[in-house]
């Protein structure tokens, strides 16, 4: 069993203690060094935001305070809250609302589930592992004009793949689009497609730090894989596990491109014919471009962020022992 | 495999692929061809009503400013070897030409108007985007100022005026192309329900919308297994298209979709359809509706000029299947486009001469022949070339003829700023009676509420 | 040793508590799952390779072929004269250079700074620290898509429009990239590690060249592939900002969807020579940096 920092990185220099015999200069410079230089590493991250997401964000931000029409820049008038009050008030954003959160439970938790399996059963030493890691990323390589193109094939009400296996268990066609959860359940399937192999790699990526010998242990003990999984794997990856939840919560807030091109009317974004899977983001889109109303979608943007942080808030108040120790020594 | 085995692979594979680059990217094809300097002679005559932009004899010593034009379009217009011409003929002017898909060209033109920055000199916008565009007219240069006047009598009303401003004073663009409306049908399908199969006897069925229902009723009868259209949105748009007014009261912004008889009397006569089980509730573009095209399951579908490459491209195994009536009423567009200059350009005059000569006659003919769009200005569709122009995949139809008259007979219709978004929810509004997800006058309701929405 | 460790080895324990338990009650051992391991495996990677494949089949075939159904599932000769077709519409080669150049620059720029921060965030102590952190999270809830014109204003301002800096530096650095990191380095550095580091007079520095990159391959493996596939694929912003005349790979696309009806083997084509090098890029570095370091990697 192994037992504190072993060889491999251990730092030669430990023998003997070097004698703290620094002059002033050098202990300023050491304290200097202690006190700025974590300012100084993740400054790189915050000028960047500084220069390139905070003006658009403070740019939304303040048109969502007007009635700025998307293509009459400048005569726009300042009115308050009005769109925000507009915004609470509107059916058509709480049918957005609970499509997005509906989509973000049926998508995220297979989602998450099924890379967690993934990413174990790729941990182990398999024949052909590494193609077979690297082949569970294809769907996030893949094109989006061929998943479009895939998915309104097997999707398809009269030709496609899924309605012709029903129909050989005697279902008959489902026209996925027109459905509520028919139409949801589709998107879903395409959501889980498309980004369970980028969480299995995460997962993976931090599998690596759990010791072979527990698993080789475990083996001897013959625990099955999903044992294993269970009881080794699933503890050591809690905190990896939150992070892509909340990862993953935040991008399903803003799910966009799946709902886009599942709807199969050319250029529309309302999420199909009934608005039945229109999701925030495309209502955000409609109001903005397609009817120009660049305040009130701007409003729907800063709603999005506030709702976002509420969710991640409340997740990680539930969440919060498996977070981790934060483990600041140095 | 061992790793070293793996990297080996995985090299082989890319020095293969590096060599399939290599060679689909040597021998890259010829450059456009040379001058069809006769034609742009005739250009220039023809060109009678536009301000003169030929030069005259170049003094070779002056030098004019070098100036770069750019112009953003999407799908094809065929303005290549025009744009040799043209930069022949005008050596001080560089032309740059960016193409883009549909959609993106046109959000991104949005995006860059909103942006106040980043347009091209000159862009092309499609009918699905006029009538948004044309109701923010100071986003773009009014082509009046320069003299377009003059070319109004070249076009049909309702393509002159689909570009319009709502008050009448500002042109924004000049038409390339126009789609018309036709009704193509198959032959064979048509036979198998015992109807005539010859286009001027198909044509007499339906000199209306509701005797074009009283012939599917009649083919539904027959029961040949296919439907009598594809969808119902096109039967409802067809006519729409043809109302004197449609959603919004002209030249105002006043919705009165909900109070329009012609309206409502489309929506019902659409409904009938539906109810009758004519439609085939397929949607365009989709791999299920491409599939009805070659398997016959729709006997008509309301076609403008530009789906015929599209049947002949996607349905090759049809050919000789097909013909093309008039669509009742003979009149009626669907699809074409403008050439506007966007306000933020720096080049407006250069940008102006240009646009003319692209869209003058001449040039629309020379387009109809290389690449098929059909001209919208009404000295091209009276060119020989074009008025007779025959195919054999749709039984040698007169395209021709039928497509420019129907352009010309349509009556233009305003069409306020909202127009697409409003036409979208009745249009959602169809799909869902069609899939069964409302009944009429809910949907009905509903669809007026969306647009009304929509109009805020 | 790391968190990784400590929690694993408490479940084994439990299990091994749990094998006790159940060998006492004389149940017989549980088979190593090798039967469904492999087999679920093999349809996970059909059902993810499909679509590539597919793109590649389409890009192979004809037009009136596609149009057939069923369509074809095979790859057929077209190929060459697909992607000669594509090299002549779009200048593919310098699309390809250009996202070459993009997501490279992007890749490198996001391990280099996002390691760093997330090293600062994890490890060591300094005030804000928690509220700054907050922020960083907090970037990553903007919706982008509104962002366009006011980012779109800001390029202009700056003279970058049209030019590859525009597409390369709003994201060279990422908040998912920052917390990935911090989240790697709590997981992967063990405290102990860095006390002695600092016992031995090492700066800030130091423990994140000597100690803290090394732990960090994998995660930065892997955040390195993520990274560059997303900035390969990136089509929204880059569509905006950048002209045809001088695209990353996924503008040229758009130009090869240009058409008055999607010419499918076309388009499939241009996507599947836009997808050879990121497949490349996989097989060499991927394979190298997973699969070896991984295995030789942090022991626990």
């Amino acid at each position: 069993m192994p037992h504190g920092p072993p060889a491999e990185l251990k730092m030669a220099s430990t023998p003997a203690l070097r004698p703290n015999r620094m002059n002033a200069a050098r202990r300023l410079l050491w304290r200097a060094d202690r006190r700025f230089s974590p300012y100084v590493y993740i400054a790189p991250f915050f000028l960047l935001f500084i220069g390139f997401g905070l003006f658009p964000l403070l740019y939304t931000g303040y048109v969502s305070l007007t009635n700025r029409d998307l293509l009459r820049p400048g005569v726009e008038t300042y009115t308050g809250l009005a769109n925000y009050r507009e915004l609470v008030g509107d059916d058509y954003f709480w049918n957005t609302v609970k499509n997005t959160l509906l989509l973000m439970v049926m998508c995220s938790v297979p989602q998450l589930v099924l890379a967690l399996v993934l990413a174990h059963i790729l941990n182990a030493r398999l024949w052909l592992r590494t193609l077979l890691r690297m082949g569970v990323l294809l769907p996030n390589v893949t094109s989006i004009v061929a998943v479009a193109l895939v998915f309104a094939q097997i999707f398809s009400r009269d030709f496609g793949v899924v309605n012709w296996a029903l129909g050989l268990v005697g279902i008959d066609p489902i026209n996925w689009q027109s459905g509520d959860w028919t139409s949801r359940s589709a998107i879903a399937v395409m959501v889980i497609w498309r980004w369970t192999g980028y969480n299995a790699l995460i997962y993976l990526g931090a599998m690596q730090a759990i010791p072979k010998e527990l698993f080789e242990a475990a083996a001897l003990d013959r625990a099955g894989t999903w044992r294993q999984l269970w009881h080794i794997t699933l503890p050591a990856l809690r905190p990896t596990i939150a992070f892509t939840a909340l990862v993953s919560l935040i991008g399903q807030m803003q799910l966009f491109t799946e709902p886009l091109l599942f709807d199969t009317s050319p250029g529309s974004v309302s999420g199909g014919s009934a608005r039945q899977f229109q999701t925030m983001s495309l209502f955000m889109y409609e109001e903005g471009f397609r009817l120009g109303h660049l305040g009130y979608g701007a409003a729907v943007a800063w709603l999005m962020i506030v709702m976002t942080f509420a969710l991640a808030g409340i997740g990680y108040a539930v969440t919060r022992r498996a977070v981790g120790t934060t483990g600041a020594v140095a | 495999m061992n790793a070293r085995k793996l990297d080996l692979m995985v090299v082989a594979s890319a020095v293969a692929w590096a060599v399939v680059f290599a060679g689909a990217g040597c021998g890259k094809g010829g450059g456009s061809s040379a001058g069809q300097g006769s034609d742009k002679g005739v250009a220039t005559a023809e060109k009678t009503t536009s301000p003169k932009a030929e030069p005259e004899a170049k003094p070779p010593t002056e030098a004019k400013e070098k100036i770069k034009l750019t112009i953003n379009d999407f799908g094809v217009f065929g303005y290549k070897p025009m744009f040799a011409e043209y930069q022949q003929s005008h050596p001080n002017i560089e032309i740059v030409e960016s193409v883009n898909e549909y959609n993106t060209h046109h959000s991104n033109l949005i995006n860059h108007l909103a942006a106040g920055g980043g347009a091209a000199d000159i862009e092309a916008i499609d009918e699905g985007f006029i009538a948004q565009l044309k109701a923010r007219p100071e986003q773009f240069v009014n082509l009046l100022d320069f003299g377009a006047g003059e070319l109004a009598k070249n076009y049909p009303e309702f393509k002159w005026h689909g570009s319009l401003s709502a008050d009448g004073k500002k042109q924004i663009g000049l038409g390339t192309d126009v789609g018309g409306l036709a009704m193509c049908y198959r032959t064979d399908v048509f036979a198998k329900a015992k109807l005539p199969t010859e286009a001027a006897e198909v044509s007499a069925l339906w000199p209306t919308w509701e005797k074009y229902v009283e012939t599917g009723i009649k083919f539904k009868a027959a029961k040949t297994g296919a439907a009598f259209f594809d969808a119902a949105t096109n039967l409802y748009n067809g006519q729409v298209f043809q109302l004197e007014k449609s959603y919004y009261e002209p030249g105002t912004n006043d919705v009165i979709a909900d109070k329009n008889p012609g309206i409502k009397a489309a929506w019902d006569l659409t409904m009938k359809a539906i109810a009758q089980g004519l439609s085939g509730k397929l949607v365009a573009w989709q791999p299920d509706w491409v599939t009805a095209f070659q398997k016959g399951s729709f006997a008509t579908i309301t076609c403008p000029a530009w789906m015929q490459g599209y049947i002949k491209e996607q349905a090759p195994g049809t050919a000789g299947k097909w013909n093309i009536a008039a669509v009742p009423g003979a009149a009626g567009n669907w699809g074409g486009s403008w050439l506007t200059l966007p306000a933020q350009g720096k080049h407006q005059k250069e940008a102006y001469e240009l646009a003319v000569f692209l869209t003058a006659p001449a040039q629309q003919v020379r387009v109809f022949k290389t690449v098929g769009n059909f001209p919208s200005a009404i000295p091209a569709m009276h060119d020989p070339s074009v008025e007779s122009f025959k195919d054999p995949f749709f039984n040698n139809a007169p395209t021709g003829k039928i497509f420019g008259e129907s352009a010309v007979n349509l009556k233009p219709q305003f069409q306020g700023e909202k127009h697409g978004p409003i036409r979208k929810a009745m249009e959602d509004g169809i799909t869902r009676v069609e899939q069964g997800r409302q009944k009429p006058d809910e949907s009905f309701a509903q669809a007026i509420k969306d647009a009304a929405r929509a109009a805020r | 040793m790391t968190d990784a460790a400590q929690g694993s080895l408490a479940g084994l324990g439990k299990l091994r508590a749990h094998r006790q338990r159940r060998a006492a009650g004389g149940a017989a051992g549980e088979p190593s799952g090798l039967l469904t391991r492999y087999p679920l495996m093999v349809f996970v990677v059909l059902l993810s390779s499909f679509p590539v494949y597919w793109t590649f089949t389409i890009a192979s075939q004809t037009n009136d072929a596609i149009g057939e159904t069923p369509p074809p599932f095979l790859p057929g000769g077209n190929f060459l004269a697909n992607a000669r077709r594509v090299f002549d519409t779009v200048d593919f080669a310098k699309a390809i250079g250009n996202s070459f150049i993009v997501a490279g620059s992007i890749t490198a720029s996001t391990l280099v700074f996002c390691s760093l921060a997330g090293f600062a965030f994890a490890k060591l102590r300094f005030r804000g620290r928690n509220a700054l952190l907050l922020v960083v999270i907090a970037t990553m809830t903007c919706p982008v898509q509104l962002g366009v014109i006011p980012l779109y204003i800001e390029m202009q301002a700056l003279g970058w429009a049209q030019n590859l800096l525009a597409v390369i530096v709003p994201t060279a650095v990422t908040g998912f990239g920052v917390v990935f990191m911090r989240q790697s380095t709590v997981q992967a550095v063990p405290d102990e590690l860095l006390e002695a580091g600092r016992m031995d007079g090492c700066s800030s520095w130091g423990l994140y060249w000597h100690v803290v990159l090394p732990a960090l391959r994998p995660a930065m493996a892997v955040l390195g592939l993520l990274t560059f596939m997303q900035a390969w694929n990136d089509f929204m912003w880059p569509v905006i900002v950048l002209s045809p005349k001088d695209p990353t790979v996924q503008v040229a696309l758009s130009t090869l969807a240009a058409g008055q009806y999607m010419d499918y083997t076309l388009v499939l084509a241009g996507t599947a020579l836009a997808t050879l090098p990121i497949l490349f890029v996989f097989g060499v570095f991927g394979r190298r940096i997973i699969s070896g370091v991984m295995e030789g990697a942090v022991k626990g």
